[in-house]
């Protein structure tokens, strides 16, 4: 095992040892006719607002790794994947795994697991995109695609023009109106890149080739790079999707913890006026 | 068929020194003539020189004249210069190293070494000007010391030149003399500050120009002194620090540098070239590398690097695979010679080649055997091994065309480069984000660079080993912070000349124009032009937490790597 994979094993053990003690907790507790729901409540309350804390400390990153709530940003999220993990089971034990009742509640319930379930997305999209980004295409910054994907289709455009201007014939131009000027309109098959289907492209490369036939030997090589740049599209394409998946599920995350954070305080103010 | 790139190789004399710095004063036949009748110039031997660079071409090509006035700063203790200077007339003084009083840094044009408080990081969050590379002043941070001339010409003068004289200790330098010309031969940072007590005149000679003098003239008028300099000062200075040789005897240390050779290799003309070649590809390079040690041939001497860098290389079936490399304070050829003291006969093991300019030490076999071996009551003499380890990359740890390109395109002279995990990246830009919090609201990186594999190079600062944008700063406002090692450039001494921003072969400086504290671009008032300044990473030097980028990065991609240290490759590499 390496270095990175004994750690996970380690966070992995004390994340289990630790939920198995606040399972011992709950089931004394709960013998003993203490009020578990209110300590777990409170409890979750204060892993909440740390997880939420993360997101304050990700814009100090000039604090000394040394200060209380310095340390680097990698060892926060670490933590706060443990705890957010972890604040299933206390959400669990604090509900009790009932249906909620009421409109607050109710609510309330949505947001926590609104905010755990996207954060566990997220966790999963950044374990898995990035290799994929590499892996295909330039890297490109994000702000960047737009102008890459316009200087593409200018080219494009200038070359079907002045092929059809060559040659007198208008199959390239046929080619281009039919298959391609949609495609490079904008951005395409957002949602095929992020499952890996790869059809649409295969589709477009196969209608490039098919085009071949009617075409003579200057034209043959405006095709191959009318061939290049359709790829170099489609690799954008792929960027723009999966670098937006990686920037869209913090789009969720982060308002939704907004919400539950709100909620939680006006839960727990009706909880004390009414007890 | 891949595209191709022709460039033309730069030629050395295409730009005369003189004209680096003004083409309107080039040097004249009638300069010449009257330094030919001075000492050392009219001791020379003219035969040793070549037809097509004879003594008056070297000094009409190589040299160039300088005239300061009182005051005026010719060099700082720690600039990286490339040139000597040759004193024709005048009053020019040195400072003399004295425990506790030094030049401070301020006086020499220097970024103070202030951390931020605790207050003061937090407050950046509101305070950090809306306006881009807004400045706060436009003249040194030190009130005694003052800017005049223009561009490349500009000089720092120090105000009240007599309190320095009373100050501080200082020693006259006689017209004749040379100074500056061991950091200039060795590529090693200037040892002390120089600076004009009256109206002086230098000759500057770039170290191309000298090395040629030293070598053609056939009456050494030069050499001697020069050797003897080196001996006097530079070698006892590096072996002095040197690990390996701590703990020797006086007397063994002079056996050492009685035999121990200086020697330069390859050319390094300038860095330009560099940036060119680095564009046109690496191809051709790996057979003009100047060879230093040749694998398989028996170990004549251990190689010390002062400045440089070299690989290691083995023979791989018709081509060489590279298994390594060396940094300043690296060795090799002591596992072979230690071998061989041990009764096995043990040749070189790799070949050792110069990557563009290196100078080192080569110490022979039957002085190290005595020397650094031999059973010493002060020291054990196996602890040598440990200390120079063979900088040899063992096994996969990092793949072989990973090590070629970490090499082949300079990286390893890093001493923080910005290795960034694509695997890891969730392109979130944190980093960036965290850099520009750091900066005033400006970063000073841009999250792209070279890519091998899944680790990307970024265009941050190396912070290198041997830093070439320190090289000719006029104003010194590039320079090395002495506590951390780090390259920084000071905002209130950088007059925008870019010669940093064109010597860095990593394009890791960046010009920009400068806005006052009202968002106003700043005109320079003499040439009517917007100012422009320097700008790249200084390492969040005045930050509490050290890089901003690195603590941002929430999926420890983001890492900045000591490549000299084959430890630190090694583990990120591996990851
Ligand atoms: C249930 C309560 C949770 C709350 C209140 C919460 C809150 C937050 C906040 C405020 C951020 C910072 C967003 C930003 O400013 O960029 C964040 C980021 C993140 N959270 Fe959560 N989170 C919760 C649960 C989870 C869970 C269960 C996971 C995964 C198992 C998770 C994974 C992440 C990840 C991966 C990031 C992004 C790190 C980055 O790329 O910078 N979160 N969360």
């Amino acid at each position: 095992m390496t270095g990175p994979q004994q750690r996970r094993m380690g966070w992995i053990l004390v994340g289990l040892l630790v939920a198995t003690a606040l399972g011992i907790t709950n089931h004394i507790l709960t013998a003993s006719h203490v009020r578990t729901p209110y300590y777990f409540g409170w409890l979750l309350l204060v892993m909440v607002v740390f997880l939420a804390a993360f997101g304050v400390r990700k814009k100090l990153t000039f604090l000394p790794p040394t200060l209380i709530f310095g340390g680097n940003a990698a060892n926060w999220l670490r933590f706060h994947i443990f705890i957010g993990l972890l604040s299933a089971v206390v959400f669990g034990h604090h509900t009790g795994l009932r249906l909620p009742t009421g409109f607050v509640e109710t609510t309330l319930a949505a947001l926590f697991l609104g905010t755990f379930l996207s954060g566990v997305t997220g966790l999963i999209l950044s374990r898995v995109i990035p290799a994929r980004l590499t892996s295909r295409g330039e890297e490109v910054l994000f702000e960047r695609i737009p102008m890459f994907r316009s200087r593409l289709r200018t080219e494009v455009e200038e070359l079907v023009a002045a092929a059809a201007e060559k040659s007198g014939d208008s199959a390239l131009v046929e080619f281009y109106e039919t298959h391609l000027k949609e495609f490079f309109s904008g951005p395409k098959h957002i949602l095929e890149h992020l499952i890996a289907n790869k059809r649409p492209r295969r589709r477009l490369l196969q209608h490039a080739q098919n085009c071949r036939r009617f075409l003579n030997e200057p034209e043959h090589a405006q095709l191959d790079r009318i061939t290049q740049l359709i790829q170099m599209k489609d690799d954008l394409d792929f960027h723009l999707a999966l670098q937006g998946a990686l920037k869209m599920w913090l789009f969720v995350h982060l308002p939704l913890t907004c919400g539950l954070l709100i909620v939680a305080v006006f839960h727990l103010l009706l909880v004390h006026a009414f007890t | 068929m891949p595209e191709t790139v022709s460039v033309t190789r730069p030629q050395r004399w295409d730009h005369p020194f003189s004209f680096d710095l003004n083409p309107s004063s080039p040097v004249t036949d009638s300069m010449i003539d009257e330094w030919l009748t001075r000492p050392p110039f009219n001791q020379m031997d003219e035969s040793g020189f070549r037809k097509s660079m004879s003594l008056r071409d070297l000094l009409k090509n190589d040299a160039r004249l300088m005239s300061y006035q009182a005051g005026d700063i010719v060099v700082r203790r720690g600039d990286w210069g490339n040139s000597a200077f040759f004193i024709l007339g005048g009053n020019v003084r040195a400072e003399v190293e004295s425990a506790g009083s030094s030049i401070p840094p301020s006086m020499l044009g220097r970024k103070p070494n202030r951390k931020r408080t605790l207050f003061e990081s937090i407050a950046q969050l509101w305070k950090n000007p809306s306006a881009p590379e807004s400045r706060s002043r436009f003249t040194p941070d030190d009130s005694r010391i003052g800017n005049r001339g223009q561009g490349g010409q500009t000089r720092v003068f120090l105000q009240d030149l007599p309190a320095v004289l009373s100050g501080y200790r200082t020693e006259a330098i006689p017209p004749g003399q040379w100074f500056g010309e061991l950091s200039a031969l060795g590529r090693t940072p200037r040892t002390a500050t120089v600076f004009a007590e009256g109206p002086a005149q230098l000759l500057e000679v770039r170290w191309q120009g000298l090395r040629d003098l030293m070598r053609f003239d056939q009456n050494s008028a030069i050499r001697t002194d020069v050797e003897k300099s080196f001996r006097d000062h530079a070698l006892e200075e590096f072996l002095r620090n040197h690990p390996v040789f701590q703990g020797l005897s006086d007397e063994k240390l002079k056996i050492l540098m009685d035999h121990a050779e200086f020697r330069t290799f390859g050319e390094y003309d300038s860095p330009k070239p560099f940036k060119d070649l680095a564009k046109q590809g690496f191809e051709n390079n790996f057979e003009s590398e100047a060879l230093i040690l040749e694998e398989g041939h028996y170990p004549n001497d251990v190689f010390f690097v002062r400045s440089g860098l070299a690989r290691l290389t083995v023979k791989h079936h018709h081509g060489h695979r590279t298994v390594g490399y060396l940094t300043p304070g690296h060795a090799y050829g002591f596992h072979e010679i230690a071998a061989s003291s041990a009764g096995e006969s043990v040749p070189y093991q790799c070949s050792v080649r110069a990557i563009s300019f290196l100078s080192g030490l080569l110490i022979p076999t039957p002085v190290v055997q005595l020397v650094l071996l031999a059973p010493d009551e002060n020291r054990q003499s196996t602890s040598v091994l440990p200390i120079v380890p063979a900088p040899v990359i063992k096994g996969d740890a990092v793949p072989e065309p990973l090590l070629e390109f970490l090499v082949e395109e300079r990286f390893v002279q890093a001493t923080a480069a910005m290795v960034i995990d694509l695997d890891r990246c969730v392109r979130c830009d944190d980093c960036v984000r965290a850099c520009a919090t750091a900066h005033d609201g400006n970063p000073r990186f841009v999250r792209h660079g070279p890519i091998h594999g899944h680790h990307m190079l970024a265009n941050a600062c190396l912070h290198c080993v041997d830093p070439v944008c320190m090289v000719e700063c006029p104003t010194g406002a590039i320079h090395r912070e002495f506590a951390s090692g780090n390259v920084v450039i000071s905002e209130s001494s950088c007059i925008g000349c870019a010669q940093c921003a064109n010597n860095c072969p990593y394009d890791a400086i960046r010009m920009v124009q400068i806005t006052d504290q009202n968002g106003q671009l700043v005109v320079d008032d003499r040439i009517g032009r917007p100012l422009t300044q320097a700008t790249k990473c200084d390492l969040c030097l005045d930050q509490l937490g050290g890089p901003a980028c690195q603590n941002a990065c929430a999926h420890d991609a983001l890492r900045r790597v000591d490549l000299s240290d084959v430890q630190q490759l090694q583990e990120v590499f591996a990851r």
